[in-house]
């Protein structure tokens, strides 16, 4: 996740009717002289519409699904540097439709993080002035200790980092996330990812791991409607979601998506880490065209997964486990099943397998 | 959430009841800070309540976005003089850093601790502080971490006290947590330069 620009550029808007006032923050200075707050109250203000589109500070917000780290290889408890700074970032939620994203590290969800039971964990937390207008932390579910870390990770833009080490006690897939007061805000905004500990004796080899993020966006516009969009607190408070989407984009990883579906063979297992941010919903992840072959419930790991279940309950901040076997060639498209999220509010996934009919496990052209 | 502005009456247990004076009078007498953060201040007071200036009067926001905070979060009034809180945002709350209370102690000594309790949208609180003195608050609210942490702490200056030998700046801030140490590290030295201005 490169942005494209190194540091931020500035983005002048054309003024609208709604007459942003941005502008004069906009001139010179960092991140902290731009607001996360909109200018006007699109819902109170009538018909004036959104101001236009900013042009986008970093290629994508989505993370690659496939950058996930090796599984653990090693037997003893050892001990990691991990360096998390946060970057708020312009970028298109889809063609024309712009918001300003808040992330770990440029990227929705943010940065896949796995360890072993036991390992310690130097964190390195900042949040440059140059990338950031608000203040920020971060929350492990996989910490014991005052807001998981958050309360020590407090920082205003450009107060300099933060250090704090851990040690992590317990196994299982667990979400991070930002957690500054407006938790929903700043999570729905893309601050939210995943870190994996795995239990001594690791999890089972898989051929291949993808990792995405589900959550909503709250905005002040009508889904799809061309424009610079800004999160609306009333729409969160409300739960009625704009959109629904991983990773930040719609259909990202779908047919005709900017990146196009994702791969697979075969033959092969594969296993999807399902981050649900949330804030707010529940998601039920569904694979359409195979099943879940193991779901390890709410990420835990140390119990025997559950068998061939078609879908299941993933509440806001947790992140689940699901391996699918690839018996046949086609696409699978992975949906949350509460399908007016999929048909009208952007989250879509596809993973093509590709290789050798298996018309023993499924034949569209049998003889007749 | 209601919008109606209820008052919030400190419980006079403990707290000064001469409190109460500045409550009655003061209302429509207090105008609200302009947007640049400045305090309020009574028509005819000398000052407008920023720190050196001293007011009869003052009004500080609780906000809750862009994160927890009060604005303005030093402020400076007249020995009797009153601040009024207003929230903006679901909840909050206005607590001295008073041992009565199980805080440090940030206020005078002998001085009596002041505590609102839970403040939900457009409620308010009031406190008239009648000793010179530097008086330390913080917003206890807590989530995964507290308002606190997050640097939802204010300061009320009464006056022009001798810094020296007031709790607030006598003891170390690294007591406190997270960004309510670096934003405390900030009044102070606002404090200190202001008051040794004069």
């Amino acid at each position: 996740m490169t942005p494209i620009n190194h540091p931020r550029r500035r983005f002048l808007q054309t003024m609208g009717a709604t007459g942003v006032l941005a502008v004069a923050g906009c001139l010179e200075g960092d991140a902290s002289e731009e607001s996360n707050e909109a200018e006007t109250d699109q819902n109170e203000g009538g018909d004036d519409g959104l101001p236009p589109a900013e042009t986008p500070d970093i290629e994508t917000i989505a993370a690659d699904p496939t950058d996930v780290p090796d599984p653990v290889d090693w037997n003893e408890p050892r001990t990691h540097e991990w360096h998390i700074q946060t970057e708020e970032h312009v970028a298109e939620i889809e063609p024309g439709v712009t918001t300003r994203f808040m992330t770990f590290e440029g990227q929705v969800p943010g940065p896949f993080y796995r360890c072993r039971v036991g390992d310690t964990i130097r964190l390195t937390f900042d949040v440059p002035e140059e990338y950031n207008a608000d203040l920020h932390n971060i929350d492990f579910h996989a910490v014991y200790g005052p807001g998981g870390g958050a309360v020590d990770t407090t920082i205003a833009p450009g107060e300099g980092e933060e250090t704090i080490e851990f040690t992590t006690k317990y196994p299982g897939a667990h979400i991070y996330h930002c957690a500054p007061g407006n938790h929903d805000q700043h999570i729905s905004l893309g601050m939210f990812g995943t870190i994996l500990v795995e239990p001594e004796g690791g999890l089972p080899e898989v051929d291949r791991e993808f990792y995405l993020g589900q959550h909503e966006l709250y905005l002040d516009g009508e889904t799809g409607e061309d424009g610079h969009h800004t999160f609306d607190f009333d729409e969160a408070a409300t739960e009625n979601p704009t959109y629904v989407l991983f990773n930040g984009e719609v259909g990202r990883f779908a047919d005709g998506g900017e990146e196009g579906p994702l791969h697979a063979e075969v033959g092969e297992t594969v296993r999807v880490f399902w981050c649900n941010g949330g804030p707010n919903l529940l998601s039920g992840p569904h694979p359409i065209g195979n099943v879940w072959s193991k779901w390890y419930r709410d990420g835990d790991v140390l119990s025997d997964p559950a068998q061939y279940v078609e879908g299941s309950a993933v509440p806001a901040g947790v992140t689940a486990i699901g391996e699918m076997e690839m018996e046949v060639p086609g696409p699978i498209t992975l949906v949350d099943h509460a399908l007016s999220r999929v048909v009208q509010k952007g989250l879509i996934a596809h993973i093509d397998v590709e290789g050798e009919p298996n018309p023993d496990v499924f034949n569209p052209d049998p003889e007749p | 959430m209601t919008h109606t502005r209820r008052r919030t009456l400190e419980v006079a247990t403990t707290a000064s009841i001469t409190a109460l004076a500045g409550c009655l009078g003061g209302r429509d007498a207090i105008r609200r800070g302009g947007d640049d953060g400045d305090p309020g201040s009574p028509e005819g007071s000398s000052g407008d309540g920023t720190l050196g200036d001293p007011a009869a009067a003052v009004e500080v926001t609780v906000v809750t976005r862009p994160s927890p905070q009060f604005e303005p979060g030093l402020v400076h009034v007249e020995p009797g003089g009153t601040v009024r809180w207003l929230v903006e945002g679901p909840r909050h709350d206005v607590t001295a850093y008073h041992s009565d209370v199980d805080r440090p102690q940030r206020v005078p000594d002998g001085t009596d601790a002041f505590e609102s309790g839970l403040l939900r949208e457009g409620h308010e609180f009031e406190h008239t502080f009648d000793d010179p003195g530097v008086y330390d608050y913080v917003d206890t609210r807590r989530l995964c971490g507290s308002h606190e942490a997050l640097g939802a702490v204010g300061r009320v200056v009464v006056g022009w006290p001798e810094l020296e030998t007031e709790p607030a700046l006598e003891h170390d801030v690294s007591g406190l947590p997270s960004r309510a140490e670096t934003v405390m590290a900030a009044y102070d030295e606002r404090t200190r330069e202001a008051l040794a201005e004069v």
